[in-house]
């Protein structure tokens, strides 16, 4: 310790001394310290560390640290203050004007001291680059400076108001704001010409002027002041880091910032705008939207509208402006428009009336909705592999959405696991980031136990959610397992139980456990039975108990528990929204698993029209739910009325696919085999031809799906007078299935009949009757004599006997022919 | 689901019955904030062995904690942070003089690092910041409570200005006097 003077006194005098200017100051040491050498000496180090210590954060010796409201009429470079005009995340806002003969009016934007501190030199070069942004949408940067310690910067002055103010005041119809979006999309392009980011795109930043010109302010300035990012983020609370409703994933997550960071801000912007809300209303705060947009996707505008009860802005977003800000607001940002210029280009597109490139990639897989559809999904999988040679097309395309849902799973799972990853301390960075409160609530949950174990469940709730949402069952189970015994040990809610308990019963459905989530749901349903305003809790555990009757083949309760579901929703089909569709589709699996396929047409068609008011048409649940109802017509000897859909199913896929994509080969088979079946067999077999060579191409020769495909082309071909390539290709068909990688008795048998329905077209009856024979007998040992390929198979036995004259043994055949086959 | 649970009801009914200056509302509030932060100092030091503590990052990470738990509304946030730096204070210097106490067998000493009090790469003693905060304290009890503040609570100048309801230039001021005088203080030889 030193000693020789009172150290507080010295600290009371330094403090005083700091408050004065350079001469006052001086000779008020000089008073104070009289001929205390030792007290002086204290002083002046400890002044001299205050010197120093200011070269690093600002205004720390500024005497003149007023209130900022005293400002007025101080100079700013070029500049004298006229008027306050507002606050703003990173400081005050005054109108300016310069003090010499030219008269200019600017926006003065004073900075906060903490923003600055050692980024002095980085923000004038920063601020010097982007002087040089120039664009009638941007707010020009016209000066900035760094006076007393104070940064400022003068802003070309925008007298307008807020975007969203401006839009409705005027009452803007859809088309102008649209044109409004396309602008500023136009702008922030520009910018990022130049290389520069906005960072902050909300509505609050683009200021419209009387003559409707919108104009971006503040571009560029939160990366200008971020000095280090790790030294804003210290300093600046949570709130500060982003602006919840408007922010992109990888700003509430802390990753890197890039020009698609914008493209999602003007998606935000676009979704304000359009739908009259902003993404994710009912997020509470920061964390809320933390929450929200970690977890799911936004609703799509036009439902948004339609829930406001505008149904005509509704009409007017279905469709392509839901594709746009779909694309524009994709969670991960390399699923996004790849440039503002991209997003501008398709606002033209949309104003032209020319079709929008959003569509083309706007399939996006609904985590939730596909667990939901699921069970709906592998029945009719499973009906259609039977069906006849197209049968596997069901199949295929279920199998691909499958494997789309598992891969943005997995997409999601990383993001997590990149948020986790980052927030590790041993990484080195030591600053709380979002995922630390996510990956330190789960590890304390325990900890919180003991002390408030409700609070504890409610938390491991969310966790059960989260993990339902990324598709990580075990972990999400054993959270729920936590929970449930956490509510039931100390009394929660009946209203949280019922909550826990429905996750649960989903996330067995998920894991393929259906029997195990009876119990849950059964239970859910018994507490939410009778309570008011859980009606859509309740319709989904009916839904979800009915899949798991389904799966255990109890078809007549399932058929009660969706019908439960159904009058629930019926009752007020409105405010269900697209959940509504799916008893009704499920009804339509029993239906058609029943083969009473007319029911499950009419069950299907309803789906498809409850589906169609929510959902874009190139959603993979609309397609689904058409190629259900197209299947069940085809089934239901209404092969023509199916026709349209089938091809409006492939027109979609080749939109948003391309001709060469398998999902877009499988739909042109669908096609190719309802030709089929209305026996025009040319146009068929010139479906089916592309689908086979390009199926070939995609998955080889060896996958079902293409051996399926060749088999459609063969029968088309042979019976459409082409007899000679159509029997060469079922050939190889038969050759594959019986000696290729994947050869297999059954599909095998399936061929045999092909090949031999062929073979009699051609009159090789000698060849046909023991193929056919042995086929056939095959068939009835695997699934029966009602079996369609069986049917199929003693066709051509019929067939084959009469016109060989062989009337008796034809006869024999023809009885085994059930009615509606022949 | 809706987890509105009476834990958060509590919560917040606490928090308004404080904001109605009921003391013993705010002691019941800053023994759970003591337990939290506490526990949130002791996971970060054992998982960072040779590193320091930034006292700002914990009442982040406590307030996001609570916050987290349903969006709990917190009406007044500075209020919250300013308790919150003062219980961070309280759990470090806790835990600080634990380790100091287990130093033989082999505990580590707390340190801090906190950017409000210059280079991020310097690091003090937690019990000697203490220390000095408190003699500081004998001499402008204001200046020692708003770096306390600032470096405990990462409260900004205009927080601690509304918190303490004293004006920004005041809070400019003993800051500035505060922070040179302590990290003289700590970096004296």
């Amino acid at each position: 310790m030193t000693s020789g003077f009172d150290r507080g006194t010295a600290f009371r005098v330094f403090e005083q001394a700091l408050g004065l200017d350079d001469p006052a100051r001086a000779e008020f040491i000089r008073e104070r310290c009289g001929d205390d050498a030792p007290l002086h000496a204290e002083l002046e180090a400890l002044l001299k560390a205050a010197t120093a210590d200011s070269a690093n954060t600002s205004v720390l010796l500024n005497p003149d640290s007023r209130p900022i409201e005293n400002l007025i009429g101080e100079r700013f470079g070029r500049f004298r203050l006229i008027e306050f005009i507002g606050e703003g995340g990173m400081g005050v806002v005054y109108r300016a004007e310069r003090t010499d003969e030219i008269k200019q009016t600017v926006a003065i934007k004073l900075i906060g001291n903490e923003l600055v501190r050692r980024g002095q030199e980085r923000f004038k070069r920063e601020t010097q680059l982007l002087a040089r942004l120039e664009h009638p949408a941007i707010a020009r940067l016209i000066d900035a400076g760094v006076e007393a310690g104070r940064a400022w910067i003068a802003l070309e002055f925008v007298d307008g108001r807020p975007i969203d103010v401006y839009c409705e005041e005027q009452q803007l119809p859809l088309r102008s704001r649209v044109r409004l979006l396309a602008e500023l999309s136009g702008a922030v392009a520009a910018a990022h010409r130049m290389l520069v980011v906005h960072r902050d795109i909300k509505p609050a930043n683009v200021l419209v002027n009387a003559d409707g010109v919108p104009k971006l302010i503040d571009f560029g300035i939160a990366a200008a002041l971020a000095d280090q990012t790790e030294a804003y983020a210290q300093t600046a609370d949570i709130g500060r880091l982003f602006t919840p409703h408007y922010a992109a994933p990888e700003q509430v997550s802390g990753e890197p910032i890039t020009v698609a960071t914008d493209v999602f801000g003007l998606g935000a912007l676009g979704y304000r705008l359009l739908t009259g809300q902003p993404l994710y209303p009912e997020a509470r705060g920061p964390i809320g939207y933390l929450l929200a947009i970690t977890q799911r996707d936004v609703d799509p505008p036009s439902r948004v509208a339609q829930s406001g009860s505008d149904s005509r802005t509704a009409r007017q977003l279905r469709g392509d402006l839901d594709a746009i800000l779909h694309k524009a607001l994709e969670r991960d940002p390399a699923d996004r428009y790849s440039s503002a210029a991209d997003l501008q280009a398709d606002l033209r597109r949309y104003l032209d009336n020319l079709p929008v490139l959003a569509r083309s990639t706007s399939i996006g897989v609904k985590i939730g909705k596909f667990v939901r559809r699921n069970s709906v999904a592998v029945s009719i999988a499973t009906v259609f592999a039977i069906c006849l040679i197209g049968g596997a097309i069901a199949y295929a395309l279920q199998a691909r959405q499958a494997a789309e849902a598992r891969e943005t799973t997995a997409r999601r799972g990383e993001f997590l696991q990149a948020l986790l990853k980052s927030a590790d301390p041993r990484s080195g960075n030591r600053d709380v980031t979002v995922a630390q409160l996510l990956d330190g609530s789960a590890r304390q949950i325990e900890d919180l136990t003991l002390r408030e174990p409700l609070v504890a469940a409610s938390m491991l709730g969310l966790v059960a959610e989260t993990d339902f949402g990324l598709g990580r069952l075990p972990e999400g189970l054993t959270a729920s397992t936590r929970e449930i015994q956490l509510l039931r040990a100390h009394d929660g809610g009946s209203a949280e139980l019922s909550a826990a308990l429905a996750v649960r019963g989903k996330l067995l459905i998920k894991s393929g456990r259906y029997r195990e989530a009876e119990d849950p749901l059964r239970e859910a349903i018994s507490l939410v039975e009778h309570r008011r305003g859980a009606e859509k809790q309740l319709g989904e555990a009916f839904d979800d108990l009915g899949a798991v009757y389904q799966d255990s083949e109890r078809e007549a309760d399932a058929e009660i528990m969706y019908k439960r579901a159904l009058d629930i929703y019926r009752k007020d089909s409105k405010s269900f929204g697209v959940a509504a569709s799916d008893p009704v589709a499920n009804l339509g699996v029993l239906r058609y698993n029943e083969g009473r396929y007319g029911e499950a047409a009419a069950y299907m068609r309803e789906a498809v029209e409850i589906r169609r008011q929510y959902l874009p048409r190139d959603h993979p649940d609309m397609l689904d739910a058409n190629y259900n109802y197209a299947a069940s017509l085809e089934r239901n000897h209404q092969a023509g009325a199916a026709e349209p859909i089938f091809r409006e199913l492939l027109a979609s896929y080749q939109r948003t696919l391309g001709p060469d994509h398998v999902d877009t080969l499988l739909a042109r088979q669908g096609v190719a085999h309802n030709l089929l079946t209305q026996k025009r067999y040319q146009e068929a077999a010139a479906e089916a031809l592309p689908a086979a060579v390009g199926l070939s191409r995609a998955v080889g020769d060896d996958h079902d799906w293409t051996q399926t495909a060749w088999g459609v082309y063969g029968v088309a071909a042979c019976l459409g007078n082409q007899s000679e390539v159509g029997l060469t290709a079922l050939r190889r068909v038969a050759m594959l299935r019986r000696n290729g990688a994947n050869a297999n008795n059954w599909r095998r048998a399936i061929s045999d009949v092909q090949l031999g329905i062929c073979l009699v077209a051609l009159g090789n009856d000698a060849e046909a009757e023991p193929l056919l024979l042995s086929a056939v007998k095959a068939l009835e040992a695997f699934r029966g004599t009602t079996y369609d390929h069986t049917q199929t198979g003693y066709r051509a036995l019929r067939d084959l006997y009469a016109h060989t004259g062989r009337a008796a043994e034809a006869a024999l055949w023809q009885k085994k022919i059930l009615p509606g086959n022949q | 689901m809706n987890h509105s649970t009476s834990d958060n009801l509590a919560f917040d009914a606490l928090l308004e019955r404080w904001s109605r200056g009921d003391r013993g509302a705010l002691d019941q509030l800053l023994t759970n904030l003591y337990t939290d932060i506490h526990s949130i100092a002791v996971r970060q030091l054992n998982h960072e062995r040779h590193s320091s503590l930034r006292p700002t990052a914990l009442v982040h990470e406590a307030y996001l904690r609570l916050a987290s738990l349903d969006q709990i509304r917190l009406q007044d946030r500075t209020h919250f942070l300013s308790m919150a730096a003062r219980v961070s204070r309280q759990a470090l210097m806790d835990e600080a003089r634990r380790r100091r106490a287990a130093k033989r067998d082999g505990g580590n000493p707390v340190t801090l690092s906190d950017t409000n009090l210059g280079a991020p790469d310097q690091v003090y003693d937690a019990l000697d910041v203490d220390e000095l905060l408190t003699e500081l304290a004998q001499y402008d009890a204001m200046a020692a409570e708003i770096v306390g503040l600032r470096v405990f609570g990462g409260l900004s100048i205009e927080e601690v200005a509304k918190s303490l309801s004293v004006s920004v230039a005041t809070v400019n001021r003993r800051w500035a006097a505060g922070k040179v005088w302590l990290t003289r203080e700590l970096t004296r030889q």
